[in-house]
C-alpha cells in the first residue's frame, strides 16, 4: 500500500515545493494551498507517480500549475493580468540590480515568469522540459525566458541550457 | 557571476523562507474525500444507464400501447416534419400524463413522438442529429432533457402562425416547447410589386409539387409585423416603412429525399419571383433582407429625384 512511503515522500516534498513557490513569487498562504493540493492529487495516482524519476518534480509542476492557475483568476477578478504586470517591469531590469549583492533582491525585480523560470530550474533543479510543463509553454520559450532572466541578473549565460536540452 | 553561482545564491535565499510543516493526515482525508465522490458519481452513472436501457428496452410495448391514440407515432412510423420539442419540467407520471392529455386534445399539435428518459432519451437526440432529421433537437433541449431525466418528444404543429405559443400556453408548468426556429427549409420571395395573378401562380405550382411537405404563405402584412419586431429599436424605420413595400413570401418545408437546388431552380425562372433563398439563416438575416428590399424600392424613387 501507499501508507509508509508516501508518509515519508510527503516529508520530503512538502517543505522544498512550498518555499520554491513562494520563491517563485507565492504568497506563503497559496504556495501551502498548491502544494497540498499537488501532493493530494500525488496520493491520488501514487502508484504512476512514484515510478516516475523525479516523483518531486511531479509535484513542483503541478503545484507551480495550481499557482498559475489561481493568478490567473484572481487577474481575472480584478483585470489585471500578473503575468504581463506593469508593476513588476517598474525597476529597471539591467543596471541597478548588478551592483546589488543579494540575490533576493535581484530575483524580486524579475518579472513572474522569468521567476518561475529561475526558481523552476535552479532552485528545483528540474530539466528544461519539465520547467516547459511545469510554466504551460514550449522548451523554446522556456530557454529563451532563462536567457532573459539571466541577463537580467547579470550571470554568464554559458552552454548549460542547449547542453541539457539536447539529453 | 555563474549559474552555478546562482544556484548557491538561491539556496541562501530559499534556505532564508520559514519552514513549512505539511500535515499528511489533511492530505489522506481530502483523498479519501475526492475517491468517495468519484465512486458515488460513477454509480450515478452506471445506475442511469441501467435504467435508462430497461425503460428503453422494457418500455417498448407499453409504447406500442400507448401509441393506440390517434396523435402518438408508434416506433416504426417517422415524423415528416419536427417543428418543436417538449421537454416536462420533471420526470414524474402525473406530469407526463397531463402533458400527454394537452398533445392529444391541443388542436395545434398535427402529430408527436415520445422518446424514453435518461441516456435513452440523449442518445436517440444524437442519433436524430446524425441521420440528419428534418429538425433535430437543439444541444439546449437534450442537455435539459438529461439532466431532468424525464422523456423527451419530439411534436409536429399546424402551420398556424402562433400554433406554438398556444401550445406553450397549453403546457403551462407542465413542461417547456423548444421550437425550432428553422421551420422551414426554403423560401421564395416575390418581387415587392408583383401582381396577384403572379403570387397566384406561384402558389398554383406549390400546392401541385411533389418535392415539398407543406408551404406557408406570409403576406405583407405578416412580413411586416416581423419586420417591426426586429426593428422595434428603431420607430424611425418602422414609421417610413409601409407593409406593402415589404416582398411576399412563400416558406416551405421540403420532402426528406427533395433537393433544394431543383426547387431552387424550378421556382427561381417563374415571373414575379425575386429570389429563391435556402436554409434560413435566422430571422434578422431575413430582416435584414427584407430591410435591404424594401430600401431597394425606395432607392427608386430616390435615384428618379436626384438631379
Amino acid at each position: 500500500m501507499a501508507g509508509q512511503e508516501f508518509d515519508e515522500f510527503f516529508r520530503a516534498c512538502f517543505d522544498p515545493v512550498a518555499r520554491a513557490l513562494m520563491l517563485a513569487g507565492a504568497e506563503r498562504e497559496l504556495a501551502y494551498d498548491a502544494t497540498q493540493e499537488a501532493l493530494v492529487r500525488a496520493l491520488r495516482r501514487w502508484r504512476q507517480v512514484r515510478e516516475l524519476s523525479r516523483p518531486d518534480g511531479w509535484v513542483y509542476v503541478v503545484a507551480m500549475n495550481y499557482v498559475r492557475d489561481r493568478w490567473r483568476r484572481q487577474a481575472r477578478l480584478r483585470r489585471h493580468d500578473p503575468d504581463r504586470a506593469g508593476g513588476w517591469a517598474s525597476v529597471d531590469p539591467s543596471g541597478a540590480i548588478a551592483t546589488r549583492l543579494c540575490v533576493r533582491d535581484a530575483i524580486a525585480t524579475l518579472p513572474p515568469r522569468q521567476r518561475q523560470a529561475v526558481v523552476l530550474r535552479y532552485v528545483a533543479d528540474l530539466p528544461l522540459f519539465d520547467v516547459a510543463a511545469a510554466m504551460g509553454c514550449s522548451v523554446g520559450t522556456v530557454k529563451s525566458t532563462l536567457h532573459a532572466a539571466l541577463r537580467a541578473l547579470r550571470v554568464e549565460i554559458d552552454d548549460e541550457e542547449d547542453a541539457d536540452a539536447d539529453g | 557571476m555563474r549559474t552555478d553561482e546562482l544556484r548557491r545564491e538561491l539556496g541562501v535565499v530559499w534556505a532564508e523562507i520559514a519552514p513549512f510543516t505539511g500535515d499528511v493526515r489533511t492530505v489522506r482525508r481530502r483523498v479519501a474525500r475526492r475517491r468517495a465522490v468519484t465512486a458515488s458519481v460513477v454509480v450515478l452513472l452506471l445506475v442511469t444507464t441501467v435504467v435508462g436501457v430497461i425503460t428503453a428496452l422494457g418500455g417498448g410495448h407499453r409504447r406500442v400501447e400507448v401509441a393506440t391514440t390517434h396523435k402518438q407515432l408508434g416506433p416504426s412510423q417517422e415524423m415528416r416534419h419536427v417543428s418543436g420539442w417538449v421537454v416536462p419540467t420533471d420526470s414524474s407520471a402525473n406530469t407526463f400524463a397531463s402533458v400527454q392529455q394537452t398533445l392529444e386534445t391541443s388542436s395545434v399539435v398535427e402529430q408527436y413522438e415520445v422518446f424514453p428518459p435518461g441516456t435513452a432519451a440523449q442518445m436517440l437526440a444524437i442519433t436524430y442529429l446524425a441521420m440528419g432529421r428534418p429538425a433535430p433537437p437543439s444541444a439546449k433541449t437534450v442537455a435539459t432533457c438529461s439532466a431532468l431525466h424525464t422523456r423527451l418528444v419530439a411534436v409536429q404543429l399546424r402551420s398556424s402562425p402562433d400554433a406554438a405559443t398556444r401550445l406553450r400556453d397549453s403546457l403551462a408548468n407542465d413542461a417547456k416547447l423548444y421550437t425550432n426556429p428553422n421551420d422551414w427549409d426554403m423560401e421564395v420571395v416575390m418581387k415587392v410589386g408583383a401582381s396577384l395573378a403572379q403570387t397566384r401562380a406561384i402558389q398554383a405550382a406549390l400546392a401541385a409539387d411533389h418535392d415539398l411537405t407543406s408551404y406557408r404563405f406570409v403576406d405583407h402584412q405578416a412580413a411586416y409585423d416581423t419586420f417591426k419586431k426586429d426593428f422595434a429599436d428603431q420607430p424611425a424605420l418602422v414609421e417610413s416603412t409601409k407593409p406593402s413595400d415589404l416582398p411576399e413570401s412563400f416558406r416551405l418545408q421540403l420532402a426528406p429525399a427533395a433537393s433544394h437546388a431543383t426547387v431552387e431552380h424550378r421556382y427561381q425562372v417563374l415571373p414575379g419571383v425575386d429570389t429563391v433563398s435556402g436554409p434560413p439563416g435566422g430571422t434578422l438575416g431575413g430582416a435584414f433582407f427584407s430591410f435591404s428590399l424594401a430600401q431597394q424600392a425606395c432607392g427608386t424613387n430616390d435615384r428618379g429625384s436626384k438631379p
